[in-house]
């Protein structure tokens, strides 16, 4: 029964988030000196009639007082209308839609990469601690941290797709698709990862590093308790100990970490999209960034801190369920 | 109490003592060399790199439209000619270094060739065209009655050979005169006077003609027909625009002439004086700089070099600023949510909670979009959302402190609340202040370095993060890859990351030795 209410509890605080970010949302955009359309039609100022700035006015609802917009407003985020675009007209929504599952796909496999690589990575600095190993490891994912993800995404396009010419880049999918669709669903696959290689590699050198560095604090936290000195003298196999006795207990802020990161993930992604012409949330934003488009960059962040927010709540439930020592509520 | 010298000795020798302990840290050591490096180069940026960093124009007096250029674009890196040996390389050469003429000797240089019959050409000292300093005087005087000159007109070259010792021939041309005509009997012509600007290779007989321009009257004299200067500088562009590769095939003496042909049929002019100074010629080269010239803006290409240095600057000033208000606002509000407590403390934490869980770049481009692209605005935005980490760190601190027995002991004393916070709180959480404010620093860097890459950055100012943006915009990364123009890609990327990553070090470092909860462990 706690689970449940802890449940609850988190359910709740979810959705008043989401409020909350909503609100801010329209404040942002609303409060503004002039109305969002006055930024972008500052460029045609006197080729556009007066006539024609009210019409524009009524079609982007702009003419109502601003209570009024704003009950419309969360109405409208809550059900993912998100209007149309000033410059393409088209329905925020179906862009999103039609670009999210990209975006998804490439955090994704990066973020499975370097999970798995920085964890394993993070438990050999740990367990060879002090070594130069270690500070090698160290050394490395700091410099990750340091280094702009879209300095690295050039020096890959560059060397790998412009000079090599092992990748081809600026789609999601292969060029050739345009001619012969992929018949079977491995062809599918192997033609979107051939895709995504370059970019989800950019994105996995931006990420693995923090992962070797948190790996490395758990577990160095969990190394010294007394149950793996008593592990340890029954005589188990070192590997044995590291794995199945350090590694599960200390899984547990890494896993949580995934969501507490998350946020990270998605600034790399943006940005790795970009340098890539990769057509993504990070694409669709940078085109709206050059054009004053609000009413995408307004849908672009509501639905990226949706995704926060979920996988906070997610994490959240996720701890409860796998730590007994969690108290609900 | 103990005197202020005591004091001070005090804190020396505590400064010795974490020092020491600082020093164990190689990682530590070579953060802060690089950031004294960094911090020397910043101090000193105008004198390492005295150009202009965003619009570096050709030093001189130039009246006639706008400044020159100090380097064409793509430059490449001059030391190229020595290290890579591809001495053929061309590099910037001006013909005149006193093209004012502020001196006789200046004069001097140029030979005049005319004809003496009609004219004369002399060193004017005061009738320049600055300053009233020196010019070229030349004479036309036809006595009444005297017949008019072959073809009706006179012409004047002022000529002055030069060394031109590249292999390659220039980028591009500028020239620059400028004309002044006195008039003693009205000018009756529409096109008094013609000008030609050409170049003669070696001794051949036939020059390279660049251009003619015809000047009318009411450009020379004005619609009220008074004396004054005529300047024009500019390139060939459009006319003959391939003469820099047809005329400098190779190294050698070269010779500009530039031409003065004063026009006098029958009835005319038939008294005048013409002024001719700021006569100048400069020959664009391929290399520039230690690190070449970008290919933006069009009409002052930047010195890559010397944006770099300048960079610095800005990537102190955004990461200083940053982490001292981000830690100073995480600092107080830490200790008023730990230390008062109740619904304060509940607000402060819920609100922070609440900046936490936004997604940090998105937020960043809204609030950026929203406020306008200056760099101050972009410094707030990061303070803004840069605080609620440390000041859960710092309210976690004070709730454990508030309850240890000094404390308890100080309020016994009758210590009040501000008291107790500056004296007794503040003093033991201020280790985490400085790894903090090391740690805060990269990410604005970044941040900054991020925001410009997307076309949010600030483009008035000279940092890292603007000359990425510059070459970006060429899209030559994704046509051609960076190998050609590594010098503008590899530099600011690699200097953006020396930095954040001398600030990670020293934070890191600090940290291990700082840090209660790592300490303990060690």
């Amino acid at each position: 029964m706690a689970l449940k209410s802890y449940i609850a509890k988190r359910l709740a605080y979810m959705i008043l988030l989401i409020f909350l970010v909503a609100t801010v949302n329209f404040l942002l955009f609303n409060l503004m000196p002039g109305s969002p359309l006055d930024k972008y039609v500052q460029d045609l100022r006197g080729k556009m009639t007066k006539e024609r700035f009210e019409e524009l006015k009524v079609i982007y609802g702009l003419d109502k007082p601003l209570h009024e917009r704003y009950i419309i407003y969360v109405q409208n985020m809550f059900t993912w209308n998100f209007g149309y675009s000033y410059e393409t007209r088209n329905y925020v929504r179906n862009d999103i839609v039609r670009v999210l599952p990209n975006t998804l796909l490439l955090m994704g496999v990066a973020e499975l990469g370097a999970m798995i690589i920085g964890i394993l990575l993070g438990v050999i600095a740990a367990y060879k601690r002090g070594s130069s190993l270690d500070t090698l490891l160290v050394t490395a994912s700091l410099g990750t941290y340091s280094v702009p993800v879209f300095w690295i995404g050039w020096l890959m396009l560059s060397f790998f797709a412009v000079y090599l010419g092992w990748f081809e880049v600026g789609r999601v999918e292969p060029q050739i698709w345009a001619i012969h669709p992929p018949s079977s669903i491995l062809e599918f696959v192997a033609g979107r990862l051939y895709m995504i290689i370059l970019p989800a590699t950019t994105l996995f050198v931006f990420l693995f590093g923090g992962w070797v560095l948190l790996t490395r604090a758990t577990v160095l936290e969990t190394i010294t308790e007394d149950y793996v000195t008593t592990a340890r003298a029954k005589g188990l196999p070192e590997r044995t100990v590291l794995f199945k006795h350090v590694l599960k207990n200390a899984s547990l802020p890494l896993i949580t970490s995934v969501a507490l990161t998350f946020g990270f993930l998605i600034s790399g992604a943006i940005i790795t999209e970009t340098v890539f012409s990769y057509g993504g949330m990070g694409l669709l934003v940078w085109n709206a960034i050059q054009r004053n488009d609000m009413p995408v960059m307004q849908a672009f962040f509501f639905v990226m801190a949706l995704l926060v927010i979920v996988a906070n709540f997610l994490a959240d439930i996720l701890y409860g369920v796998i730590d007994p020592r969690i108290k609900y509520g | 109490m103990p005197s202020r010298k005591e004091q001070f000795s005090f804190t020396i020798q505590r400064f010795k003592g974490f020092w020491n302990q600082y020093k164990q840290s190689k990682r530590g050591v070579l953060g802060i060399g690089i950031i004294m490096f960094f911090a020397v180069v910043a101090i000193f940026a105008p004198l390492i790199a005295p150009l202009d960093p965003l619009n570096p124009k050709w030093p001189g007096y130039y009246p006639g439209g706008e400044q020159p250029k100090q380097a064409e674009k793509l430059c490449v890196p001059i030391w190229y000619k020595s290290v890579l040996g591809m001495h053929q390389l061309s590099e910037s050469i001006q013909l005149m270094e006193n093209h004012e003429l502020t001196s006789r000797t200046a004069f001097e240089q140029w030979v005049s060739i005319y004809d003496p019959t009609y004219t004369s050409v002399q060193y004017n000292e005061t009738r320049g065209q600055h300053n009233n300093d020196g010019c070229i005087e030349i004479l036309y005087k036809r006595e009444d009655g005297q017949a008019a000159p072959q073809d009706s007109k006179a012409s004047i070259t002022f000529a002055k050979s030069f060394e031109y010792p590249y292999e390659n021939n220039p980028q591009s041309f500028w020239y620059h005169y400028s004309l002044s005509v006195e008039n003693k009997t009205p000018i009756i012509l529409d096109f008094p006077i013609e000008i030609s600007i050409q170049f003669r290779r070696g001794n051949e007989p036939d020059a390279i003609l660049v251009k003619t321009i015809s000047l009318p009257k009411p450009v020379l004299l004005g619609e009220a027909n008074e004396t004054k200067w005529y300047s024009k500088g500019g390139t060939t562009l459009g006319e003959l625009s391939i003469i820099e590769e047809t005329t400098f095939t190779k190294a050698g003496n070269y010779t500009y002439e530039f031409v003065v042909t004063i026009f006098d049929p029958e009835g005319s002019n038939s008294d005048l004086r013409v002024y001719v100074d700021n006569l100048q010629v400069i020959l664009y080269g391929e290399a520039f700089g230690l690190l070449g010239t970008s290919s933006f803006p069009e009409a002052s290409p930047r010195d890559l070099f010397t944006m770099l240095v300048h960079g610095t600057r800005i990537s102190f000033l955004i990461g200083i600023l940053t982490a001292v208000f981000s830690v100073l606002i995480g600092l107080i509000v830490g200790l008023v949510s730990g230390y008062v407590g109740g619904l304060v403390d509940e607000g402060l934490m819920r609100f922070a909670d609440f900046l936490l869980v936004l997604p940090g770049l998105p937020l960043l481009i809204v609030l950026v979009t929203v406020l306008g692209k200056s760099i101050w605005n972009i410094i707030g935005v990061l303070i803004f959302m840069g605080w609620m980490g440390f000041s859960r760190t710092v309210r976690s601190m004070t709730l454990s402190l508030r309850e240890r027995p000094f404390i308890e002991s100080a309020k016994a004393a009758g210590a009040n609340k501000s008291y107790i916070i500056f004296r007794h709180i503040v003093p033991n959480v201020f280790a985490l202040v400085y790894i903090s404010l090391a740690t805060s620093v990269p990410g604005a860097i970044i941040a900054e370095a991020s925001l410009a890459w997307l076309g949010l950055g600030d483009i008035t100012i000279p940092s890292w993060g603007i000359m990425l943006f510059d070459f970006s915009k060429t899209q030559t990364a994704v046509v051609k890859g960076i190998g050609e123009y590594w010098f503008w890609v590899i530099p600011p990327g690699f200097a953006i990351a020396l930095m954040a990553m001398a600030f990670i070090l020293m934070g890191f470092s600090l940290d291990e030795i700082l840090n209660p909860r790592l300490r303990k462990r060690r």
